[in-house]
């Protein structure tokens, strides 16, 4: 593999491109635009306040501390009762979520010993799955500060900040997956489309090779992925004041996730467009690869109140890694759950890269 | 240097149970231009694309300055090829495609040089769509020269081209050839394979019917030259009286002479007999004519 070569390919490829304004504007404007879409619908609210009953069996101190970092992030009106019976209760009350600490809580925390909360609701599972998932990650925030640092520091201030509540947040990973799932469509218009007007039989004599066709696409798919990428973050920023970790290493760990996200979309994309041999098959193996991605990777719905089935289906779907991978770094700022996400992606992309470059034929 | 630059022998090509290419066998001498003829489907491409080592033969020797086309990449570093209806990334330009050429093959050309010795430096920031036909080939022709190549694989380079555009890229065969490059050229225009190439070989069905020198094709297998006079009923009863055996076709009468001095004759008779003709002319059996002998055969 040659770097001129892939250097080559990326500086005609470009050029060209620019030229097709249509081509620009869904790459790079048509994100922006949902952003600003999304951010305009919900991006100056929060999420509204929900209704919370503690049921707390615990009651020692970890368990009240943990109540109050909750409270904390503003995102429940938290009341603390007894309730009998659980069912019964969200029948008649609909709009509240019960979350059950069990008596075991703070002796578990000082044995160092598993330890489980419960969450019930009864009101829409996208609603409930999204204060379910804040929750969870303020329960996993405070676990983890035990971890390593041991009972003595266990009376430090913590910050829940940056689980911020504001819904424009939760759609940024999904816009930034949106513009990865556009290169994917571009490979899978031009595999056929190159093949047909043997433009590949021109690479193959003028000596580009596949993979150095591969890698200069995501290259040049990647320039623009990142311009739009930026303008989302920026706009939802400074538009809607979107609450997102912006250190050097969320920032560096949010790259690879993209790198490598475009890599794996660029080469499936390749994949697809070699199964579509003309371009009215190309839209039906676009939307069979799109839809369920879109659906059941948690790009715009939270897959944590999903039927079990549905969880499998989503594991195996690349967008889910995907996606959770940069929910985690930018809005979880948990680097270190990240990681297995971002293995995952690396790994599928490699793979996906060498069967790309074995399986594309450059001859008609 | 190569003074046999491409040499094939029992070339056989098979897609399924269709013989595309069979056992076919020609040399490509330096400096020659060679032209494949045939109809569609006479296996002239497929021939081609074994030649430029996209295609994988079921039998036979090929052998391209000295390399098997099948196995070593090298070869395209000393082959140009314009393949049949030259396509490319649409929304370049002829300039952009020239420097990505350029970057692969590792040379420094000034575009705009290049794109003057086909006569397009005037489209050189056109994106290709918007390139005529010609253009398009022209600059497919310019793109084939970035190696400088000793052999050039020309497919049907003027197919579909108006007469000036086509005229255009004879002139610049001309020129390669004039450069001592040696050229395989395959074309439905028997005009063009009798302008330019020094060989031909005329193939159908995936075989080589004849070779030889235009000329000599020609000498092999002409008839007789023909007499064409535009006449109306009393000609061609006066033309049974005098006993001559004629075909009327699109208002002519057609008689086959045994030679030129013949012709003068019958008009004279003609004239003496007071019949009137409209025109006349004499048609010696050219290229096409021979191609279309030996290809119904």
């Amino acid at each position: 593999m040659k770097l001129k070569n892939i250097a080559a390919y990326f500086v005609l490829h470009a050029k060209a491109y620019i030229r097709t304004r249509s081509g620009v504007f869904f790459q790079i404007l048509f994100p922006v635009i949902l952003i600003i879409m999304f951010g305009f619908l919900f991006g100056s609210s929060s999420v509204t306040p929900q209704n919370l009953i503690i049921v707390n069996h615990d009651n020692g101190q970890f368990s009240t501390q943990f109540i109050t970092a909750l409270s904390e992030t503003g995102t429940f009106k938290i009341k603390v009762e007894n309730i009998s019976n659980i069912r019964q209760f969200l029948d008649q009350n609909p709009n509240y979520m019960i979350m059950v600490i069990p008596s075991n809580f703070t002796a578990n925390i000082l044995n160092k010993s598993k330890v489980t909360i419960q969450v019930y609701s009864n009101s829409n599972p996208q609603v409930s799955s999204e204060y379910a998932g804040i929750i969870n990650t303020v329960f996993q925030a405070y676990i983890n500060s035990f971890n390593g640092k041991g009972l003595s520091s266990s009376l430090q201030v913590y910050d829940y900040s940056g689980v911020s509540s504001r819904t424009i947040n939760y759609y940024i990973p999904g816009l930034i997956g949106f513009t990865i799932i556009s290169s994917m469509f571009s490979m899978l218009y031009q595999v056929p489309n190159y093949r047909r007007e043997k433009i590949f039989r021109q690479f193959k004599i003028a000596g580009l090779s596949k993979s150095e066709w591969i890698i200069g696409s995501s290259l040049f798919n990647l320039t623009f992925n990142l311009i739009a990428d930026a303008l989302i973050i920026i706009i939802a920023y400074i538009l809607f004041g979107a609450v997102l970790y912006y250190n050097p290493l969320n920032v560096l760990m949010m790259l690879i996730i993209i790198v490598s996200g475009n890599l794996m979309f660029i080469a499936l994309g390749a994949l697809a467009g070699m199964v579509s041999d003309n371009e009215e098959t190309v839209s039906i193996v676009g939307n069979l690869i799109l839809f369920p991605m879109m659906f059941l990777s948690g790009v715009f719905f939270p897959l944590q109140f999903a039927p079990g089935y549905v969880k499998i289906i989503s594991d195996f779907l690349p967008l889910t890694y995907f996606i959770n991978a940069l929910n985690y770094v930018l809005i979880y700022n948990n680097i270190e759950g990240s990681l297995y996400m971002i293995a995952i992606l690396a790994v599928s992309s490699i793979a996906l890269f060498a069967l790309s470059s074995k399986l594309l034929k450059f001859e008609s | 240097m190569n003074e046999q630059p491409v040499i094939v022998k029992n070339l056989v090509k098979k897609y399924g149970d269709y013989v595309a290419v069979n056992g076919i066998s020609f040399e490509i001498k330096k400096g020659q231009v060679f032209s494949l003829l045939g109809p569609n489907g006479a296996g002239k491409t497929t021939t081609v694309e074994i030649l430029e080592g996209l295609r994988k033969r079921d039998a036979g020797q090929v052998e391209v300055l000295g390399m098997d086309p099948e196995v070593s990449k090298e070869i395209y570093n000393k082959i140009g090829i314009l393949p049949q209806d030259f396509t490319f990334v649409q929304n370049s330009t002829p300039k952009e495609a020239i420097e990505f050429y350029c970057k692969l093959f590792g040379r420094k050309l000034d575009p705009l040089e290049l794109l003057k010795t086909v006569e397009l430096e005037d489209r050189a920031n056109v994106p290709f769509s918007k390139l005529s036909g010609g253009q398009k080939q022209k600059l497919g022709l310019a793109l084939s020269l970035i190696n400088d190549p000793e052999v050039l694989f020309l497919d049907e380079p003027t197919a579909g081209l108006d007469p000036k555009s086509r005229r255009n890229i004879w002139q610049i065969i001309e020129n390669l050839k004039k450069e001592d490059r040696s050229i395989l050229l395959t074309s439905h225009y028997l005009e063009e394979a009798e302008l330019l190439a020094d060989n031909v070989a005329i193939m159908n069905r995936g075989k080589i019917v004849d070779i030889g020198s235009p000329k000599e094709l020609i000498l092999r297998h002409r008839g007789k030259d023909l007499l064409y006079i535009k006449g109306g009923k009393f000609l061609g009863e006066a033309l049974e009286n005098l006993g001559i055996q004629f075909k009327n076709e699109d208002g002519y009468f057609i008689l086959g002479l045994n030679d030129s001095k013949e012709a003068i004759e019958i008009l004279k008779r003609i004239d003496e007999m007071g019949i009137p003709f409209d025109d006349f002319m004499i048609r010696r059996e050219n290229l096409e004519d021979i191609f279309l002998k030996v290809t119904e055969e």
